[in-house]
């Protein structure tokens, strides 16, 4: 068989369609499977700016990981008074008796190797926030986009009212200090899942909950102080009630969303430095907060990009094959969401890594002598008066390329994906 | 009496939007008998989707409730079903067939990969069983050189052959019925006759029941035994495919056949519309949904819904207060 070219193959099937004799080996070469994956891939490196933010990126997490593996460097003991803040040098000379291309931070440390080590913490952070606020984002979006347009099945219920009950007895648990009390109210959450026909849409029914509540969060308080039983009781009462409704799938999701929207309410950096403040600082608990702050654009997105996949038809002809809730979601909806969450993960990772650096100029972020782009600028932003211009520009210029990188990349996928640029 | 395949008693159900509550299906009650094909024609609108969705609870709820009713097949309801013998249900003996092809298949998976997926659901087939008789299905379904093709994604498949691979999806396991909702509508006519002839020579040799939804009266007189004529959620006419045709008791029904257009009329001859639009089904009228189109309309029409009337010697019911006069200008 001649090799042909993929356009190639696409004019002679055409051509061909209608005598059926050739078609069956035109066929057989055109079938190396050109899934959407492989069909994007080709878009996406044909692309100027994607080329160039792929470059960016690959090129950046190359440096960062070949640094961090192969290139040894402790800053605890990276220290030298006597190189304090001098500017790049190429030819050692007597004041500067080593090479320095970025020169010196006020300690009198290389700055081109922190940057260079720099770029592993601010890598990690940028993957690991995203990927907590990828993964409950995600999981959030998907059952809530699911849930509310198919019906719940008797064991799904059970499931999300146990898993609400103990997220709501959460706050009388850690009021009384008490954590049996989050047990206790995710067995009255199952238990009024179990029971969703007993005096079902009855007042009897609410206040039946609310007392058993009222029980749970009293009753045990009492060990630990009169007052905190009437806070705890009060609270169990409410959840009780809560619990006692018939809870749905449109009441999940909606329950869901408003919290989204609660979140997304603050100002996402503001809500970050309070989580830091609340976790206390380190890299670790930066990540945490950045990752929690973005769960709400996951959650949406996943959200609405599932509401209009579960109306498409063969979902409807999946569950008249009767197949099961979980395999819809991961095998028939979950595929067809891929591209934008993609999409969104890339862009994320840039905007993590510019929050990162944000909590680290203000202090929140890396534990000093680690090194971490925003760290360093805040470190150095002090000198730029006395003229250190370059402890600041180069963490700087490196926080600008990652995220220009992530930025151009993700711009690329959309294009790449989005099929309404399919041709 | 032998129990029937399929009983369907009083089925209501409702939408409820912002807007108000949807009367979709308005106490529906028929029986469908095994190896029957049952034709279930009206407008858009007037429910026969939603109660055929119903049948197996596909109906996307919320915002849809299935108010009451008992959809009893071989005798189970399956309206009261668990979960899980539900599915059981779905595609192991029930299976459907939907209108577009276009979207029926999930684009992300190849065609062999959905029809399998039916088979290892239901009749535990490993995979080269599974893959055996997903080609043995499509060539079935008259497409040619089946084994290669289960490897293609649905773009790669026409509309007539993506019905044709739903088809085949929907005969896997073997249903004792099928609900075809519109399944030609989409298509254009040469497609659509193939169709129809394949699931008729598939009917008579497996003989499951049919129930066939359509607005083509032309493809039910083709196909069906007997046909359920809906309007606005109710049966206003159901019967025998010559009773519906040659003695027609309901306006509506009158109506619709007059709005076909016919080979052997005289040139030149206006076919006959329906006046007006269907009722909102959030606020239908007292009496008969009809009222505001009909041409036979008398007070009682206005105060109360007729109940179905047996009119013929052969379950032959009409909903209709007028019926004997429509019998008598028709003699």
């Amino acid at each position: 068989m001649p090799t042909l070219t993929p356009a190639s193959i696409m004019i002679e099937r055409k051509m061909t369609k209608t005598t059926q004799s050739d078609i069956a080996t035109i066929d057989y070469a055109v079938r190396e499977h050109r899934s959407l994956w492989v069909d994007a891939w080709r878009r996406l490196v044909s692309s100027r700016t994607a080329q160039a933010g792929l470059f960016i990126v690959s090129f950046l997490i190359l440096t960062t990981v070949l640094a961090h593996f192969f290139w040894e460097y402790n800053p605890k003991t990276d220290l030298d008074y006597t190189l304090k803040l001098k500017p790049p040098t190429l030819i050692p000379n007597e004041e500067v008796p080593s090479v320095h291309i970025f020169g010196t931070d006020k300690l009198g440390r290389d700055i081109f190797r922190r940057v260079v080590h720099g770029g592993w913490n601010t890598l990690m952070v940028g993957i690991i926030a995203v990927t907590i606020s990828l993964v409950i984002g995600g999981l959030l979006g998907l059952l809530a986009g699911f849930f509310e347009s198919i019906e719940m099945t008797r064991l799904e219920k059970i499931l999300l009212l146990v898993f609400l009950g103990g997220l709501m007895g959460f706050l009388p648990a850690w009021i009384a200090e008490q954590p049996v009390q989050i047990v206790l109210f995710a067995l009255l959450g199952g238990a009024a899942a179990m029971f969703e026909n007993f005096l079902a849409g009855r007042s009897a029914r609410v206040v039946l909950f609310a007392a058993v509540g009222l029980l749970i969060g009293g009753g045990l308080a009492l060990f630990v102080s009169p007052y905190t039983a009437i806070v705890t009781g009060l609270l169990g009462g409410l959840i009780g009630a809560a619990l006692s409704l018939q809870l749905g799938g449109s009441l999940f999701s909606n329950i869901t969303m408003r919290a989204m929207d609660i979140v997304l309410a603050f100002p996402s950096y503001l809500l970050a430095i309070a989580i830091v403040a609340f976790l206390g600082t380190g890299l670790e608990k930066g990540m945490v907060a950045i990752g929690i702050v973005s769960i709400p654009v996951f959650a949406r997105l996943v959200r609405s990009s599932v509401l209009s996949v579960v109306q498409k038809e063969y979902i409807l002809a999946a569950q008249s094959v009767g197949e099961g809730h979980g395999r819809i979601i991961f095998r028939h909806i979950f595929p067809n969401v891929l591209s934008p969450i993609t999409v969104q993960t890339t862009l994320g990772i840039g905007s993590a890594i510019l929050a990162a650096a944000a909590l680290g100029f203000l202090g929140l972020g890396a534990v000093p002598p680690e090194p971490e782009w925003g760290a360093m600028l805040g470190d150095s932003y002090k000198y730029l008066s006395s003229g250190a211009w370059w402890a600041v520009v180069f963490p700087g210029v490196a926080i600008m390329l990652i995220v220009l990188g992530f930025n151009l990349l993700g711009d690329g996928l959309r294009d790449a994906l989005d099929p309404k640029m399919k041709v | 009496m032998e129990q029937p395949l399929l009983e369907i008693k009083d089925l209501r159900v409702t939408f409820h939007t912002d807007d108000g509550t949807v009367h979709a299906v308005n106490g529906v009650s028929y029986k469908l008998e095994k190896g029957e094909v049952l034709g279930i024609v009206g407008e858009s609108g007037c429910g026969k989707s939603v109660h055929a969705l119903s049948i197996m609870r596909l109906i996307s709820i919320p915002p849809g409730r299935i108010d009451s009713g008992e959809v009893l097949f071989y005798g189970k309801d399956l309206l009261k079903l668990e979960f899980e013998e539900l599915r059981q249900v779905r595609g192991g003996q029930i299976a459907m067939v939907f209108q577009d092809p276009m979207t029926s298949l999930n684009p992300a998976y190849t065609v062999g990969f959905q029809i399998m997926e039916a088979l290892t659901v239901h009749k535990k087939l490993d995979q080269n069983q599974a893959r055996d008789r997903s080609a043995e299905l499509l060539s079935l379904v008259g497409i040619p050189d089946a084994r290669r093709r289960l490897d293609d994604y649905p773009h790669q498949f026409s509309g007539g052959m993506r019905q044709r691979a739903m088809i085949a999806m929907a005969l896997s396991c073997e249903p004792s019925l099928l609900i075809a909702d519109e399944p030609t509508t989409a298509l254009d006519v040469t497609i659509q006759a193939q169709i129809v002839d394949l699931v008729k020579r598939l009917q008579r040799d497996y003989g499951m029941a049919v129930m066939w939804i359509t607005h083509d009266l032309g493809v039910v007189a083709e196909l069906a035994h007997k046909i359920n004529v809906m309007y606005a959620g109710y049966i206003i006419e159901r019967g025998h495919v010559k009773d519906i045709f040659k003695r027609t008791r309901h306006p509506y029904t009158l109506g619709l056949l007059g709005s076909l257009p016919r080979l052997d009329e005289a040139p030149g001859t206006k076919l006959v519309s329906i006046p007006g639009l269907p009722p909102d089904l959030v606020a239908l009228p007292k009496g008969c949904p009809f009222v505001a189109r009909c041409t036979y309309v008398t007070d009682s029409c206005l105060e109360s819904m007729p109940p179905l009337e047996n009119v013929g010697d052969r379950d032959h019911l009409v909903a209709c207060w007028n019926w004997a006069a429509i019998a008598e200008g028709a003699a």
